[in-house]
């Protein structure tokens, strides 16, 4: 089965609403809204003959004009398939259903991209912050994010004119 | 008798432990030696890798690629070349591709000399740990002499690699194979049957064949679950699907499917099968002449987002591109094995003893730096 094939299956159940086939992007997949993307998920790990059962990959993107973007690679080892599916939601209000009750790997993936973008995914069962420290402020990976100049006394900024050809 | 009173004790492993394999605390709830849970705590090597990829020029990243695995440096680098070449169509040379696939398979045999080596270091046996860094000091010189650095390589380039081989490298290369076949089998007769060896791995810690693709196991921790997946074969990239080797899997020799002392066998399988393949590599190297390197000095990729996937020596590496079209990628995100390797500890440690976590650890070939990358 191609992705092409798998989209008319997934058409068939959910019917057009909601998911969207990009089939023009470099590397094909699902754009997902956020209310589906529960459903999907254990439409697609469930199937008997689909089993997606591997969530190989989960990253969150701040995107521009505030669309913080949660992408998803799902594997399955019975179709040799590898899908991408996303997830958009706005900035202002970053929520979406987490998947770790589908896809067990999701639980450290989805705190991972909390932490460091700062997409809440609601129902996750111990949503902490998992690379960064548990009293730090923002989520370093969002594009406005700005580098407090001291943590706890201790400078973050060391002299940094001999940086300034970056700029 | 009056009953005694029990309670969980919380006791902190780490972060500065010689058993963690590097800055990883856990945090344990013990019941006498036995453990009742597990929390691992990671974060201590964050250094935002993934940050500073926004920064920078797709080629000016590769040296930081070397730093999110400087066990096996030059998977980490292919990981990301092989990515940017397949989402921006960029050719590679085949003499610059049979390199690449000698130095990842020398490297992925110094990596899991030093996985099989510490993790009998850490059962207590120290003697096969020397023997393991012995063989990997020579992996070790050869890549220095190829590249000039012995850890943390920076060799791989995107569409090609920096330097074509030395006179006369093969010829040490296939030196070193020779030499290095009796010395796999003797540290066999040493460790690996060993019966205390083989007590003490054998079935603690049996992950699951389901268990193991629900948590996102990959490369030799997932194939010693009994799941015949290799990236090589099954998605393949470079040259490898023109070369024939066999992918290892666990078969529970001494205990269940799945057990650390699988994990262990799998990866000194794994180092006769890279052996097959640079010696399949060499001997085709030989007959091709040609730029090793497709130079590029601007690099722009097409507007989108790419995920592509290597097989490091601690199984998939992945990187997700997002580009907008410019000479900076826009989002970069590496998967690593080990970060998945960490998250099913909690799961697979409920009930067993203390000393029994370290083999844990020991056998998934967990690398700190590069969970928290």
């Amino acid at each position: 089965m191609d992705i092409q094939g798998l989209y008319d299956r997934v058409k068939k159940e959910f019917g057009e609403d909601g998911i969207e086939f990009l089939a023009e992007r470099p590397q094909p997949g699902f754009q997902v809204a956020r209310e589906k993307i529960a459903e999907l998920a254990s439409f697609l790990r469930e199937t008997e003959d689909l089993h997606f059962d591997m969530l190989t990959s989960l990253a969150g993107v701040d995107l521009p004009e505030g669309v913080l973007r949660t992408s998803y690679h799902v594997y399955s080892f019975e179709v040799a398939l590898l899908l991408p599916l996303h997830v958009d939601v706005r900035r202002e209000d970053p929520k979406t259903p987490s998947v770790a009750h589908i896809w067990p790997a999701a639980n450290w993936y989805e705190r991972e991209s909390w932490d460091l973008v700062g997409i809440v995914y609601e129902g996750h069962p111990d949503l902490r912050r998992i690379m960064l420290p548990d009293d730090w402020e923002g989520h370093p990976l969002r594009k406005d994010f700005e580098e407090k100049t001291e943590y706890h006394g201790i400078p973050t900024q060391r002299e940094r004119e001999w940086l300034s050809w970056q700029k | 008798m009056a009953e005694v009173k029990t309670d969980l004790m919380t006791l902190n492993m780490g972060p500065q432990h010689p058993s963690t394999h590097g800055v990883i605390r856990f945090v344990l709830q013990t019941d006498g030696e036995v453990i009742h849970q597990c929390v691992p705590d990671v974060g201590y090597l964050h250094r935002s890798i993934e940050k500073i990829a926004e920064n920078l020029e797709y080629y000016q990243f590769m040296p930081f690629t070397d730093r999110v695995d400087y066990v096996a440096a030059i998977n980490a680098n292919l990981g990301w070349a092989v990515a940017v070449e397949r989402f921006g169509g960029i050719e590679v040379p085949e003499r610059g591709e049979l390199l690449r696939i000698i130095s990842a398979e020398l490297v992925r045999i110094g990596s899991h000399l030093v996985a099989v080596g510490a993790n009998t270091g850490d059962m207590g046996a120290v003697t096969p740990f020397l023997h393991a860094l012995r063989e990997r000091e020579v992996t070790n010189d050869l890549i220095e002499e190829l590249c000039g650095a012995r850890l943390t390589h920076n060799y791989i380039r995107i569409g090609g690699v920096s330097f074509d081989a030395p006179k006369g490298w093969t010829d040490k290369c296939l030196s070193f194979l020779e030499s290095f076949e009796p010395a796999l089998d003797e540290f066999n007769r040493l460790i690996t049957f060993n019966k205390i060896f083989r007590h003490r791995l054998g079935d603690v810690a049996v992950v699951t064949a389901q268990d193991a693709k629900d948590y996102g196991l990959v490369g030799p921790n997932l194939r010693a679950s009994g799941v015949k997946w290799d990236c090589r074969k099954d998605d393949s990239y470079g040259l490898y699907s023109d070369l024939k080797f066999e992918v290892p899997v666990g078969a529970g020799l001494m205990g269940t499917t799945g057990d650390c002392w699988d994990r262990f066998w799998v990866r000194i399988e794994e180092m006769r099968q890279s052996m097959s393949i640079m010696r399949q590599a060499i001997a085709r190297l030989n007959q091709v002449d040609g730029p090793v390197w497709n130079e590029k000095r601007v690099i722009k990729l097409p507007e989108g987002e790419f995920y592509a996937r290597t097989e490091s020596a601690r199984g998939e590496m992945g990187y997700y591109i997002v580009s907008d079209g410019g000479k900076k990628p826009l989002r970069v995100k590496i998967r690593t094995g080990s970060f998945s390797a960490m998250s099913i500890i909690e799961k697979i440690s409920r009930g067993v003893m203390i000393a029994d976590l370290v083999a844990i650890i020991g056998s998934m070939d967990i690398v700190a730096p590069e969970i928290d990358r």
